[in-house]
């Protein structure tokens, strides 16, 4: 069994009760493959716990992660050599590496919210900024040119939206994106994408949903 | 605003150098003491706008690496009394000081100056984060363009992530020709993006120019138009309540005619 932890630090795979390594690359599918581009461009490392894997499982596994999912940094536990790893020590070191990161954040890194559940935002989303979340989303202000937001659930926006919104990003179609003002750069539902047409009548709020497998926008009154 | 202002705006080309050389000279010319820091390591550019380019010896490289004392460093504007400037290195690059380095110093000049501008360099790396470190207020510069205006709105969710709480918009360059035939971004456009107040705006206007390659300010220049909305803006700065002028149209010849009649333009 595997269990996925999302801390600070970044991804936890806690290993139990496994018995070979094709069966826990196929039980890390599962528990991954609900979420397939979630993890992409988030920069979070991966670290594997309850395991000894060989050194080419290892590279396998760090290949596959990388590849399918965008997870790039991929550390296992049993990996002690600091020179092979030198980001990534025991234990004990390996809270101290994560304060030194505190100290140094990437310049993305403040910029971008990545939580579980669902996120209330009052506030407006500028260029630059990328909000994730594994829920439904409500900004109340607008979401600029340039500014991305992400859900696994539906997205509401009390405000402008003239950004980028993906909702059901890990592939739902029953979910719906609310806008006070679409004027997006771009709108995508599950695996779909739609370019709004500029310069349209806007009445009011609207609706994005997907209807007969296309994206179709509709008045909310 | 407060004693210490960034001057900034993620896009290169759009007058931060020149806003930084007015704002501080025509605060200079109110009689306050004030020290331009140029944080463009590589670039440097102010010490030319303020025609001061042959009288640097040391730089704010030499001040934070210990190689000479800060007053050494700092060069006296004979031309305005308490106009001091600090310049950048320019052949080191802007990894030749830390964010913590920059902040020590600028704290150090707000001992000696009513107020430190801190001219920013474009982009948002390490010459951005250098010239945000010490800073209180920001004076964010956009003109009316699209992809400057998306940038000024990364900057301002930079700074907000930093801090830097109190930020005012400047509009420089603006041409009402152009904004009337839709060409140009509208002064209520841009600010329905951005979201933040309007400390002023500058209109395009050619004598920036020629003040910029002589060296001398247009706030100091009473036929700029410019100069006037900068001198406006070094009001505002300083507290007083000014309207906002945004520029008229060019009235034309027959337009001017009728001004002298005492017709409304």
């Amino acid at each position: 069994m595997i269990t996925l932890k999302s801390t600070q630090e970044g991804l936890e795979f806690w290993i139990s009760d496994a018995d070979s390594y094709p069966k826990i690359k196929k039980e890390l599918e599962d528990t991954l493959g609900a979420n397939r581009e979630f993890y992409r461009g988030t920069h979070l490392p991966a670290n594997f716990f309850g395991w000894e894997f060989t050194d080419l499982q290892k590279r396998e596994l760090s290949a596959f992660l990388g590849r399918e999912y965008g997870i790039y940094r991929v550390h296992f536990s049993d990996d002690e050599s600091p020179d092979q790893m030198p980001e990534q020590p025991k234990r004990r070191g390996r809270r101290a590496a994560a304060r030194a990161e505190e100290k140094a954040p990437e310049p993305e890194a403040a910029f971008m919210e990545r939580r579980d559940g669902s996120m209330f935002l009052p506030k407006t989303i500028r260029s630059g900024q990328r909000i994730e979340c594994q829920g439904d989303v409500v900004v109340v202000g607008d979401v600029n040119p340039g500014a991305e937001i992400i859900a696994t659930g539906n997205i509401a926006v009390f405000g402008k939206l003239r950004g980028l919104a993906h909702a059901g990003a890990s592939g739902r179609q029953d979910v719906i994106i609310v806008a006070n003002y679409l004027v997006p750069q771009q709108i995508r539902i599950g695996g779909k994408i739609a370019i709004i047409p500029k310069n349209r009548r806007i009445d009011g709020p609207e609706i994005v949903k997907i209807l007969d497998g296309k994206i179709v926008v509709d008045s909310l009154a | 605003m407060n004693n210490v202002i960034v001057v900034t705006s993620g896009k290169g080309g759009v007058g931060k150098t020149t806003t930084s050389a007015n704002i501080g000279v025509g605060l200079a010319r109110l009689g306050k003491r004030v020290v331009l820091m140029d944080t463009d390591i590589g670039l440097r550019n102010l010490d030319v706008v303020l025609g001061l380019e042959n009288r640097i010896v040391y730089d704010l490289v030499d001040v934070v690496s210990g190689t000479c004392r800060l007053k050494q460093a700092l060069i006296k504007d004979k031309r305005y009394d308490g106009l001091y400037l600090l310049p950048a290195a320019q052949t080191k690059d802007k990894n030749a000081i830390t964010p913590e380095q920059s902040k020590a110093l600028v704290e150090e000049l707000e001992k000696e100056f009513d107020y430190v501008i801190i001219d920013c360099p474009a982009g948002i790396e390490r010459g951005f984060q250098n010239a945000i470190a010490g800073a209180k207020s920001a004076i964010v510069v956009t003109v009316p363009e699209v992809s400057s205006v998306r940038d000024a709105d990364r900057i301002i969710g930079l700074l907000g992530a930093a801090e830097v709480e109190d930020m005012k918009l400047l509009i420089n360059r603006l041409r009402p020709d152009l904004v009337k035939k839709g060409d140009m971004l509208a002064i209520d456009d841009t600010l329905e993006i951005l979201g933040i107040d309007l400390i002023g705006v500058i209109p395009e206007d050619e004598l920036i120019f020629r003040s910029s390659n002589l060296g001398e300010p247009a706030v100091t220049d009473d036929s700029s138009k410019a100069g006037k909305a900068y001198r406006e803006v070094v009001d505002r700065i300083l507290g007083k309540d000014v309207p906002i002028s945004t520029p008229e149209e060019k009235t034309g010849f027959f337009g001017k005619v009728r001004k002298l009649f005492g017709g409304k333009e």
